[in-house]
Formats: C-alpha cells, sequence, structure tokens
C-alpha cells in the first residue's frame, strides 16, 4: 500500500488509465455473480471488484484500484465503507483542488 | 548526544556553546519557541518535510509543521509488547505512528484492537525525527465516523498550504494587509454613497481615535462640508451604525 494513489473521478479516468487512483462516490449497481458494479463520482464508473468481496448498492465508498490501461474500468484492490451522510459535492471539488497542489498529493 | 555521564544541564548547555556555528548573538532566534498550532497536513508533507535547525521545526514548501494533524487508512498494527505501531496511509504516502502501552493500565492487546484495519483515522501528533525516520510523539489516534471529515481535512491542508504560501483566497488582499493598519485610502477611492463613505471612515478609524472620529477630519477626507457630514451622520445614528463619541462633533463606529 506504499504506492501512492491519486484521488480522482469519472472525468480524470481516463487520464489516469493504467494508475493507482482512489474515488469517493456511490455504489449505483453491484452484480455479486460478475463482481461488476458502478461508482457515481461525478460520474459512472464501472469497477470490477475482487472475487468474493461485494459493495452494497447505495452505499458511499472510498475505493482504491487500478484504471484498466485499455478500458476505464477500476480493478478494485480495496473499498472502505464511508458514512451515508457524505457530501459527494465536496468530494468532487476535493478531486478539483488536488490537482492544483499536486505538491500536497502526488 | 554522547556525553550523558555528566551533570545533565552543564553537558548540554555545554555543547550546545561548542558546537555552535551561529553568532552568540543567533542564539536567541535559534531558539524559536516552536508553535504550538496544530497544522493540518497530508502525509506526503510528512515525508517530504526537512528540519533546517535541528530540533527545531520541520519546513516543507513554506510550511511549519510541528503539532501536524492527519487523516488516513490504518493499513497494519504490529503489536510488539511495549508498544503498538500502526501503518497510516492516506494515498499520499504512509507512515508508521507508535503508541506506547503503559503497562500498569492496558495490555499491548487491548490497545492493538483499538485499531481496526482498513478504517480511517484522525491522527494528531508532536513531528520529530530518530534516525533519518519521521515519527510522532505523543500521537493520538481516533477512528472517524463521519467521512465528510476526510474531505474537510484534505480542503484544510489545501487551505493552509495555499496561505503559508502567501496566497490569499480572497481577491484584493494580496499579502501586507494583517489587519493591524488601517488603510491608507483618501477616501476618493472608497466605492458607495457619501453617507457609506463616512461610514468607512468612521469605522477605519474608531480603534485609533477612542474619543470618536471628529467631523471636521471626516470631511476633509471626503473632500466634503461639515454641514453634509453632520447631517448623514444623524441618518446613521438613526441606522444605529455610529454612536457620538466625546462630544456631538465626533462619533464612533458600532
Amino acid at each position: 500500500m506504499d504506492a501512492a494513489s491519486v484521488r480522482i473521478d469519472a472525468s480524470l479516468l481516463q487520464e489516469y488509465q493504467g494508475r493507482l487512483v482512489r474515488i469517493m462516490g456511490k455504489c449505483e449497481s453491484f452484480d455479486p455473480s460478475s463482481s461488476h458494479g458502478t461508482i457515481l463520482s461525478n460520474g459512472p464508473i464501472t469497477i470490477i471488484s475482487a472475487p468474493g468481496e461485494s459493495l452494497s448498492v447505495s452505499k458511499n465508498y472510498e475505493i482504491i484500484g487500478k484504471v484498466g490501461s485499455n478500458d476505464q474500468k477500476v480493478r478494485v484492490l480495496s473499498a472502505i465503507e464511508l458514512s451515508d451522510n457524505v457530501n459527494l459535492d465536496h468530494a468532487e471539488k476535493l478531486v478539483k483542488y488536488v490537482h492544483k497542489v499536486p505538491e500536497l498529493f502526488y | 548526544m554522547a556525553d550523558y555521564g555528566g551533570l545533565y544541564g552543564d553537558g548540554g548547555f555545554n555543547q550546545d556553546i561548542g558546537n555552535s556555528e551561529y553568532g552568540g548573538e543567533n542564539n536567541g532566534s535559534q531558539k524559536q519557541q516552536l508553535r504550538s498550532s496544530l497544522t493540518p497536513v497530508t502525509i506526503k508533507q510528512i515525508t517530504e518535510a526537512t528540519q533546517p535547525i535541528p530540533d527545531g521545526e520541520f519546513q516543507v514548501n513554506n510550511v511549519d509543521l510541528n503539532l501536524v494533524s492527519f487523516v488516513g487508512v490504518v493499513r497494519n498494527v504490529n503489536d510488539i509488547t511495549s508498544a503498538v505501531l500502526i501503518t497510516i496511509e492516506d494515498g499520499t504516502g504512509s507512515i508508521e505512528v507508535r503508541r506506547w502501552i503503559d503497562e500498569s493500565t492496558n495490555a499491548s492487546e487491548s490497545e492493538a484492537q483499538k485499531y481496526e484495519l482498513n478504517k480511517y483515522v484522525y491522527v494528531t501528533g508532536a513531528l520529530k525525527e530518530f534516525n533519518g525516520k519521521k515519527n510522532l510523539q505523543h500521537a493520538t489516534i481516533r477512528g472517524i465516523t463521519d467521512h465528510n471529515e476526510v474531505v474537510y481535512h484534505h480542503l484544510n491542508a489545501i487551505a493552509h498550504h495555499l496561505k503559508s504560501q502567501g496566497l490569499s483566497t480572497r481577491p484584493g488582499t494580496s499579502g501586507g494587509d494583517n489587519g493591524l493598519f488601517v488603510k491608507d485610502s483618501n477616501g476618493m477611492d472608497l466605492p458607495g454613497s457619501l453617507q457609506d463613505r463616512i461610514f468607512s471612515v468612521i469605522r477605519d478609524n474608531t480603534s485609533s481615535m477612542q474619543e470618536g472620529v471628529p467631523v471636521p477630519f471626516i470631511s476633509s477626507k471626503l473632500n466634503t462640508t461639515d454641514d453634509v457630514v453632520m447631517e448623514l451622520c444623524s441618518e446613521l445614528i438613526n441606522e444605529g451604525k455610529i454612536y457620538s463619541g466625546y462630544d456631538d462633533s465626533a462619533y464612533l463606529a458600532v
């Protein structure tokens, strides 16, 4: 877990292909049979969770994962459940500001 | 460092003088008092911080670090009997935080069990360096239940960082305006109606003129007559914005 993960949202997926990222968002759908799901974070992001791990729909999560190099799906390495009251608009703003001061974050 | 055998105070004092590369008069500034306010940071700032003066404050990008706070996820808890080592990561880096065990009150297992893996925690402590490795003294760790705190902490760290770069979030106050001195504006540049400008002259000078801001002073600042100022001031009094000072020819802002 030493590798730094960069905080992004759906709008930055393309820029971070093949990289380790951190995404805060709301789980919109999750299909346990295929381990595929969707996270809403300033737009939908398709995630592929590790087999056996599942996310609950409409809960907030912080996903740490790797963006595929050819697709824009995120392979989940760790999912941390966040409290339901997280203001995702603020989280979105945070993503914006994080990329303005890279010296603090990556 | 080496001479622990002798008198404690004497040894340290002599060593200071012996090692001093600075002139005697600089000794005062060297012994700067550490700031004891809590600085919100990211772990990357901690790992990149340098210590220009031994035992002084750490610095990174103009931010002084002494007491720091950060949020992160617990990734590893290592129970080494005398202490519990907790590895915390926040996406920008990771750091090991040591919680010493007080044998008389609690066992290391119960301390170790307090920290759940993959949970967000809020950590505070005094930043120190030992053997080239940063650590936190007197660390406190508490779990985060409302994850808005994570977002806010990072925003706070960004705000603090930007302020330390001399950038202000408010437009038009680019440095120098530390609030102690009244701006030397000549009245004509102040925006708003004459009444507003009278009010701002009174407000700006209230702290320095305790017996009231005299009417002639206001009228000369605003290039108008005493009568006009008196009239507008009585309106301002009726609005409750100002009140008479020592007598009716001088006013103070509320």
